[in-house]
């Protein structure tokens, strides 16, 4: 379930290689990476997960020589840098996002519900997509990292720049809200359609 | 938009954390009524999985591998500037700093030479100028009382030495080397009114360089160019109060400007 890396004792020296730009180590590095960075952004209702995702790498290849650290760390570098590629997103495309999502979520929803930055892949559940829709954007960024990422708590507070009680915090809430939408479907709906 | 639940208000606050954990690591929660967001968390990672393409992959390492290369260059450029920089100030800063080498052997060197003349050496008179602002022997502090002393002006504690302690002596005696004391003295008067060594030591260097200008020592000469260095003074620095630093009469030590 957890979308962790899994490179263990090679990561260090991946990670020099990489530093040295080696293009093996480098693939190496995407191909455990990439999936949950493009996941987050599928999460977050991003229209091109693939063109964000190139972004964080091309972030990640300028700053990744001042890196240093485990591979626990570095997940959590990469999806910092993810994060700041979703702000920006949000704050110069939030017309195009919102014209976007609102053709495609609100006529499947048929609420009226704030739409931005909810989950983008088609072949999600509409009721995930509802039910994500109810949480607030805090928490939709906790539950995006916590669930997608695999990152741990302390992690999601440190790319959030959040204290671990307000993430826990925020975790709670929106599993909460997320947990009351589902009983307001009606009986015998599966997730797993 | 109210929510109804079957779930116990406050419930949610009394969920421990670990539950949630489980439900994230895919494991059952400890809570049954917690099971259903299982579902939920499933499909959240589902959009992780989403396999990559190698095409996708491999196009992007090469370009993060071809852009480290590129930050390298560009770090190591900046660094070759860096030193650079670094090369020219510090060359800028050992020759400044090999300058006023040289000047203060050359004239610690002259002041070394001149030290032991006697009356009628040929540098007897840069001895008694080097002694009068303080060079080769006491201080300037010293220097400049014995100054305000021979100006009337009695500094308690403070020797005064012979040449100064009686100028009005000497007030036509033009001698190589009352001429070149009476100069020296009027480069301190000039370097007393800004209350500023530096300024004294630099007069002392184009004396200096002008004895050295002139080949031989002139008492005459010297006096003027006193007169000089007392006028180019007192046009670059108006701001002194007016009865700062008179010009200096043939034979006499300025008017210093300084209050008793």
């Amino acid at each position: 379930m957890m979308t962790g890396m899994s490179l263990g004792k090679s990561f260090e020296s991946v990670l020099d290689a990489a530093k040295l730009g080696a293009d093996w180590a480098w693939a190496v590095l995407y191909g455990e990476i990439a999936g949950p960075v493009m996941g987050f952004f599928r999460s977050r209702g991003l229209a091109d997960p693939e063109e964000a995702a190139g972004d964080v790498f091309f972030e990640l290849a300028r700053g990744l020589a001042d890196f240093e650290g485990t591979e626990e760390s570095f997940r959590t570098f990469v999806f910092a840098i993810a994060y700041r590629r979703l702000l920006v997103e949000n704050r110069f495309s939030t017309r195009r996002s919102r014209t976007l999502l609102a053709d495609r979520v609100l006529d499947r929803l048929q609420a009226d519900v704030d739409v931005i930055g909810v989950v983008s892949a088609p072949d999600i559940p509409r009721e995930v997509v509802r039910a994500f829709s109810m949480l607030t954007p805090e928490q939709r960024d906790v539950l995006s990292l916590r669930i997608v990422a695999g990152l741990s708590v302390e992690q999601v507070g440190e790319v959030l720049n959040r204290g671990v009680k307000k993430v826990k915090s925020l975790q709670r809430r929106g599993m909460a809200r997320v947990r009351a939408q589902i009983s307001q479907v009606d009986e015998g709906f599966s997730y797993e359609s | 938009m109210k929510v109804d639940t079957p779930l116990r208000d406050g419930m949610w606050s009394e969920l421990i954390d670990r539950d949630l954990n489980l439900l994230i690591e895919g494991k059952p929660p400890l809570n049954e009524d917690l099971a259903p967001l299982g579902s939920f968390v499933v499909s959240l990672c589902e959009l992780a999985d989403v396999p990559v393409s190698p095409e996708f992959v491999r196009d992007h390492a090469a370009k993060a591998a071809a852009n480290v290369q590129l930050v390298k260059s560009a770090n190591a450029n900046s660094r070759l500037t860096s030193s650079r920089r670094l090369a020219l100030a510090l060359r800028r800063r050992v020759g400044a700093a090999a300058t006023s080498l040289m000047m203060i052997v050359g004239m610690t060197g002259v002041a070394w030479a001149a030290d032991s003349a006697v009356p009628g050496d040929w540098n007897y008179g840069i001895d008694r100028a080097l002694e009068v602002v303080g060079i080769g022997a006491g201080g300037t502090a010293e220097r400049l009382g014995e100054l305000a002393v021979s100006r009337g002006e009695d500094v308690p504690g403070k020797s005064v030495s012979a040449s100064a302690r009686n100028p009005e002596a000497r007030q036509n005696d033009l001698s190589d080397v009352s001429g070149l004391e009476h100069a020296t003295a009027t480069v301190v008067s000039i370097g007393s009114g800004s209350q500023n060594g530096n300024e004294i030591r630099e007069g002392v260097s184009r004396l200096l360089e002008f004895l050295a200008s002139i080949g031989e020592i002139d008492g005459q000469a010297v006096a003027e160019y006193a007169r000089h260095l007392r006028s180019a003074q007192e046009s670059s620095d108006s701001h002194l109060p007016e009865d700062a630093g008179k010009p200096a009469e043939t034979g006499k030590p300025a008017e210093t400007g300084k209050s008793g």
